[in-house]
């Protein structure tokens, strides 16, 4: 093939881009596609491996023509931009589908999870490829023995997993044995070729249906090949499909997922069969309503192409899972409330509601807008009114980490849970939260305060330590010492178990912890709850003396809670009963 | 039209007379199911042109240990409504999903049971073997019964000088399992000529099996079980006994009968598919199909096939008639 300037050929991929757009129908829009000149170009696009990718988050289709040419695929420009948009509009189309076809892929294939995303993309591609060349008539096939000529040339091997896909392709296009590369004497390769196909067919409207049965069909010649897997990864171009997208959902292990790992053959889709001719075999849990370990949930992420931290990944799973369970939080009224008065500027900080930000002073103090540096709000005062104002109660929560504990990375933290779903509630309904999450002696994490700030708020509950026991004293005592007698209500909660004793020692300088904690109660002037993870008859343990003493003095709550689950019974629990009946309380 | 596909030559039984013995090695093969696919589109149209009649016959090997054979026997039913039979060792019947899907897709379904007891597990190496058919078998019947599903059940006996003397008594128990209708062959030399000697059905043999058949018809047929063998087949059993030759002057090949093999070559019957095999690649329309029996008779005359010399192609003598 005759080499083409750069311009030429740049030329000739944005004339195919609307006739791309077109296989598909002629109402599809996108944007017009990245065509990078050189590798480079696309690197810094974050393509690598492929020759083209795609991403969900901006529908983007990036092209790397530096190395299509290599692959003397020049001509295929119309092929290759119909393929890609195929990923924008039928699969895996949206971020929430590519998060539930990983995960499927992922319980299809024990051991070899880390093979999800290649095969997923392998999965998709039979049904844009399938469309595109039997509906629109183009070239697809041409693609793969491109390809596979390529990889020959290059001395690469040809496994059985390529020989398999090529077979699939082969039997729905009903194209000579062989002539993509697909098995020619094999019966096993042969047979499971046809299941394939047979699969794409059965399932063609519904090809998230068929996502486990496929990872199941290939799953044997994963396992056996170890290599060569190089000419595959020249069509992983949904690799980073969802990269800096922020799926909701996908926290529900879904029925289809757990049910849907067999093979085509005992499939009843493609078997007619009113049941699976399968051996039989213990019946699997009903997943429904089954909920995915952070672990996995954070797995599924990264093979999306979502780049966090495994904090970050709990960050987010402690959202989600929360987020069903959140009530508005604690609403007191106070008769007479005043009428603001103006009284001057205070610093406005990030987490703050935005409508509070006072956008003139702000840029009077400076043209150049740096958030919590250069922003303020102003502050109002009061004046008695006759209207009655909603005061809420702000929520202090030290929660336990300590080595009795579980890691809310790995594995699912009710703890976490519990003080994600109160605290979010409290910010819901315009309370401060400060968390404070403690283990041993200077085993402390905390947020900047009471704040507002939601993701703050949940990086400190998701913390770990796995450590001692010793419950930071110090936090308490300079929470409460420099708060005013004007400032909101502050409930006390402790989410801990019987290590929550500590609590009652004296801190570092010798303060008594019973003195400190009165103090907190006293300025607080909202009450505190234990949440422990103690049996119900806790009364009878042997350190039961200081939280005995606790409840009748101080007049804490003390919630036993003997498995953790309960803890979010708690949370729902504590929410309703303090607060949602709208009481009122005197002016302090 | 018969048409018999052995599909695969796998199989998870070791019979000691079978080719197809899992203990044996070699290659196993097994038919490439898309050409099973295009094959059948073709015998519906040569159905549906001929107004004949269609039973497509899955063997093996073990063809439900085939994973291609559900998905097809669901694509062929569905798709051309081709009816289907199969023929089974029946390891797999005591799985409740398997009889349903048998009772989905079949028409016929033949188990083959040799002995009594603890001799059928010895004679297929499989430990608790005829508990588990005895109860698969019983299972299918009543599930058959309370369905009203058409599906034929049969028993077929490989009869042995070594089991012959227990046959009356395995009518018996498999009428009482529930099959409709017993069928026999005679051990064969040609899979496993180690072991043919020994145990091959002896000239006495076969005039003993002639002497008890009437009475042993009569009573099955009293309990609704149809004994097959017609006069014609027990005379090529006596022949084989016998070690005499029945050559078949016309058999009318590729007429009503076709075996298909796991390569896919074609042919009159079981025995002459490396003389007159044709590959199912050079069977691509309707009229190729009509010409087949034209074609074999053509070879036959160019080179007879030794197999025509001494026929053993069973539907050539009626095995299935009574």
């Amino acid at each position: 093939m005759a080499a083409v300037d750069v311009e030429t050929r740049l030329a000739r991929w944005r004339e195919a881009w609307p006739k791309a757009l077109a296989c598909w129908s002629r109402y599809t829009r996108l944007h017009d596609p990245r065509l990078c000149d050189s590798r480079l170009e696309a690197a810094a696009q974050g393509l690598s491996g492929s020759f083209a990718m795609i991403r969900l988050f901006d529908q983007s289709v990036v092209i790397d023509l530096e190395t299509v040419a290599k692959l003397q695929l020049d001509d295929c420009a119309l092929e290759i931009l119909a393929h890609e948009i195929g990923h924008h509009v039928l699969a895996p189309a949206t971020v929430t589908d590519q998060f539930r076809l990983l995960a499927r892929m992922r319980r299809a294939l024990p051991t070899l999870e880390a093979q999800a995303p290649l095969m997923a993309n392998l999965f998709t591609d039979l049904y844009i490829n399938d469309r595109l060349q039997r509906r629109a008539g183009l070239r697809m096939d041409e693609i793969y023995r491109r390809l596979a000529r390529h990889a020959a040339a290059q001395g690469q091997p040809q496994g059985d997993v390529w020989t398999l896909y090529m077979g699939i392709y082969e039997s729905l296009w009903q194209l000579p044995r062989g002539s993509l590369g697909g098995p020619t004497e094999d019966a096993t390769l042969l047979g499971d070729a046809w299941l394939g196909a047979r699969l794409v067919r059965v399932y063609a409207d519904d090809w998230l249906h068929a996502a486990g049965r496929f990872a199941t069909l290939l799953l044997p010649y994963l396992v056996a090949e170890r290599e060569g897997k190089s000419v595959l990864g020249f069509l992983h171009d949904t690799r980073l499909a969802a990269e800096h997208a922020d799926p909701r959902g996908g926290l529900e292990v879904e029925p289809e997922e757990v049910e849907g790992s067999l093979h085509p053959s005992e499939d009843p889709g493609i078997t007619g069969a009113a049941r699976l001719p399968v051996e039989a075999a213990p019946q699997a849990p009903q997943a429904s309503g089954q909920l995915r370990e952070p672990y996995e949930y954070g797995e599924i992420l990264k093979a999306s192409g979502i780049q966090l931290s495994d904090h970050e990944i709990a960050v987010r799973y402690y959202r989600e899972r929360a987020l069903p369970d959140l009530v508005p939080f604690p609403v007191r009224r106070r008769r007479a409330a005043p009428e603001p008065l103006p009284e001057g500027l205070e610093p406005w900080e990030a987490g703050d509601p935005l409508d509070e930000l006072d956008w003139l002073q702000t840029l009077l103090q400076s043209p150049i807008v740096v958030p919590g540096v250069t922003t303020v709000r102003r502050v109002q005062g009061e004046q008695p009114g006759r209207e009655l104002e909603r005061v809420p109660v702000d929520l202090d929560v030290y929660v336990d980490s300590s080595g009795s504990m579980p890691n809310p990375q790995q594995r699912v933290s009710y703890l976490t849970l519990a003080g994600a779903i109160v605290a979010l509630s409290a910010l819901r309904s315009g309370s401060r939260v400060q968390v404070t999450l403690w283990s041993g002696k200077n085993q402390v994490t905390r947020t900047d305060g009471f704040v507002r700030d939601e993701d703050g708020i949940l990086s400190a509950l998701t913390g770990f330590y796995g450590g001692g026991t010793c419950f930071p004293l110090h936090c308490l005592r300079e929470t409460f010492a420099r708060r005013g007698a004007g400032e909101r209500p502050v409930h006390l909660l402790m989410i801990s178990d019987d290590g929550i004793t500590t609590l009652f020692d004296n801190d570092e300088q010798g303060h008594a912890g019973w003195d400190i904690v009165a103090m907190a109660l006293a300025k607080g002037r909202a009450g505190g709850t234990m949440a422990l993870n103690v049996p119900l008859n806790w009364q009878q343990s042997r350190w039961s003396e200081p939280l005995l003493r606790a409840q009748a003095q101080q007049d804490w709550l003390i919630q036993p809670v003997p498995r953790m689950e309960e803890l979010l019974d708690f949370a729902r629990e504590f929410s309703r009963r303090h607060y949602q009946n709208d009481r009122e309380v005197t002016s302090p | 039209m018969i048409v018999l596909w052995r599909v695969t030559t796998h199989c998870n039984l070791a019979c000691g007379f079978c080719a197809y013995d899992r203990r044996l090695g070699g290659k196993r093969q097994q038919i490439d199911p898309a050409e099973v696919e295009r094959f059948a589109a073709l015998l519906d149209a040569y159905r549906r042109r001929r107004g004949d009649r269609l039973l497509l016959s899955w063997l093996g090997g073990e063809p439900l240990r085939w994973r291609p054979l559900w998905p097809l026997a669901h694509l062929l039913q569905e798709r051309y409504g081709i009816r289907q039979s199969v023929t089974t060792n029946g390891s797999s019947l005591h799985r409740a999903e398997v009889r349903e899907a048998v009772l989905r897709h079949f028409d016929e379904l033949t188990v083959s049971v040799d002995d009594m007891g603890e001799r059928h597990e010895q004679l297929r190496g499989w430990q608790g073997g005829w508990a588990r058919l005895s109860d698969s078998l019983r299972a299918l019947a009543e599930a058959r019964r309370q369905q009203a599903a058409p599906l034929k059940l049969r028993a077929n006996v490989v009869l042995m000088h070594d089991n012959l003397p227990r046959f009356a008594e395995l009518c018996e128990a498999l009428a009482e399992w529930g099959v409709d209708e017993i069928t026999f062959n005679a051990l064969g030399g040609q899979d496993r000529p180690e072991f043919y000697p020994a145990h091959r059905l002896l000239p006495e043999d076969v005039m003993r099996l002639r002497g008890q058949l009437p009475v042993l018809r009569e009573r099955l047929a009293a309990q609704g079980v149809r004994l097959c063998g017609s006069a014609a087949y027990l005379g090529r059993l006596a022949a084989s006994a016998g070690a005499q030759s029945s050559p078949v002057g016309d058999c009318a090949p590729g007429e009503g009968f076709l075996f298909i093999d796991e390569v896919g070559r074609v042919s009159p019957c079981s025995f002459t598919g490396a003389d007159y095999g044709v590959p199912l690649e050079a069977i691509r329309t309707v009229e190729a199909l009509e010409q087949l029996g034209e074609g074999y008779r053509a070879m036959q005359q160019r080179q007879r096939s030794a197999a025509c010399s001494d026929c053993r192609a069973n539907h050539v003598y009626g095995k299935f008639e009574a």
